[in-house]
């Protein structure tokens, strides 16, 4: 979706909320506006002042296209993370190990002694 | 008085209108239509409307434009059960089905997770080959899914990435975040709840979209292939719910991350010092103040 088409309805959009906006709201949009005419890439900008008024917002979100309205930056990086040291988990009565993921996770048993298995720094107490 | 009331009901049509028309709306009424009268009904049907008279056209195409949008409307309300359907909250029968699920789900959990710890002890005692690298860094990423303790597992795959991360929260830091997100919310900065209320609208129509596929059973009166349509339009949009569900969830347990001190300071609660247990005991008073009110 090209930057410039996005940039575009945003104004368009600004520029039809103008009169539901009080004067000083309005003032600083409409100069925003100018300056976007002039070249100026203000559209965050004026995202940033709408979004000050619920109400305003709400409309501002009804007169963007359904693919633009969520306004949102984030998206999730492509990679996967690195896995860090998990927690170690080991049967009492062997060498039998487990790695957990996180807290919260059961540790289960060990298959030869049907124990639970407890965190490893707990093994030599 | 008439233009400004033609004004008020169209100054929508661009956004709402439009996209209820051509929604899954539309996709339900047109295929229901086809289904049941055939294509050769329809082309008759079609015939019929363009021999009436200009004005009864126009009445038939607001008429079919007012169901469309009075069912899209109707479906936009039901959302928040949709999506408890989505995550496996099923009402009987539907429920007979959890246990077979979940037991499906279950399986491959401990697979994954069995697998995911011997790979991280190979990595203690020796490199492991880029492939198996690779298959480590997935497993981390799939296991995500899911929430942590296999006794909370749902029987779909949204249901687990949510409950995944509502589970996730209360292990670590004992607050439900089910019961403190309003709370939360409200001390949210506008930006996060900006972003978060944006992957919910995401998700939010996907549920919608599903509960449509859902509905789209109701032809099967009429015609059987409505059931096979039916289900894989049903799979397909649970399938593609996954990635908001996903990213609705990170953002979740983004704000309780780093807003959760926001909680403790608003409630008048001493904010823990440490993690851990002792987070976790201070997560449980409030979550018990705000249930219990002691």
């Amino acid at each position: 979706m090209p930057d410039d088409e996005l940039s575009r309805r945003i104004y368009r959009a600004a520029r039809q909320l103008l009169p539901e906006m009080d004067i000083t709201t309005r003032r600083v949009v409409e100069d925003l506006l100018k300056k976007a005419e002039d070249g100026a890439k203000t559209d965050n900008k004026i995202i940033e002042i709408i979004s000050r008024d619920d109400t305003l917002r709400e409309k501002f979100r009804s007169l963007l296209p359904v693919s633009y309205r969520s306004l949102s930056g984030f998206s999730s990086l492509g990679g996967y993370p690195h896995p860090t040291p998990g927690l170690t988990y080991v049967c009492p009565q062997c060498d039998y190990t487990r790695v957990l993921g996180e807290v919260g996770e059961e540790p289960g048993e060990c298959p030869t002694h049907h124990v639970v298995l407890i965190p490893q720094a707990q093994k030599g107490h | 008085m008439l233009t400004d009331f033609l004004t008020e009901l169209t100054k929508d049509l661009p956004g709402k209108w439009l996209e209820r028309v051509f929604g899954p709306a539309f996709l339900f009424w047109a295929g229901g239509l086809l289904l049941v009268v055939g294509p050769q009904g329809l082309a008759a049907w079609w015939q019929y409307l363009l021999i009436l008279p200009a004005l009864a056209q126009v009445g038939w195409l607001v008429a079919a434009l007012l169901v469309l949008n009075a069912s899209a409307t109707v479906m936009e309300r039901l959302r928040l059960p949709l999506l408890r359907l989505l995550e496996g909250y099923w009402p009987w029968p539907l429920r007979l089905l959890e246990a077979p699920l979940i037991a499906l789900a279950r399986r491959r959990v401990q697979r994954q997770r069995e697998r995911w710890s011997a790979l991280m002890q190979k990595r203690e005692s020796q490199p492991l080959t880029p492939a198996e690298r690779m298959e480590l860094a997935r497993l981390e990423q799939s296991l995500l899914d899911f929430p942590p303790d296999l006794a909370d597992l749902r029987p779909t795959a949204v249901g687990n990435i949510l409950r995944g991360v509502e589970r996730r929260i209360v292990h670590r830091c004992g607050l439900d975040p089910v019961l403190l997100w309003p709370r939360l919310w409200l001390l949210l900065p506008e930006d996060a709840r900006q972003e978060i209320a944006a992957a919910r609208e995401s998700l939010d129509r996907l549920a919608e979209a599903w509960g449509w596929g859902l509905c789209f059973l109701v032809w099967a009166f009429w015609q059987p292939w409505a059931v096979p349509i039916a289900l894989v339009w049903m799979l397909l949009a649970a399938w593609l719910a996954r990635s908001p569900a996903r990213t609705f969830a990170v953002l979740v347990q983004s704000a309780f991350d780093l807003y959760r001190w926001r909680l403790y300071e608003a409630l008048h609660f001493p904010a823990p010092e440490e993690k851990g247990d002792v987070e976790v005991t201070a997560g449980q008073s409030l979550t018990r103040y705000i249930q219990r009110g002691v």
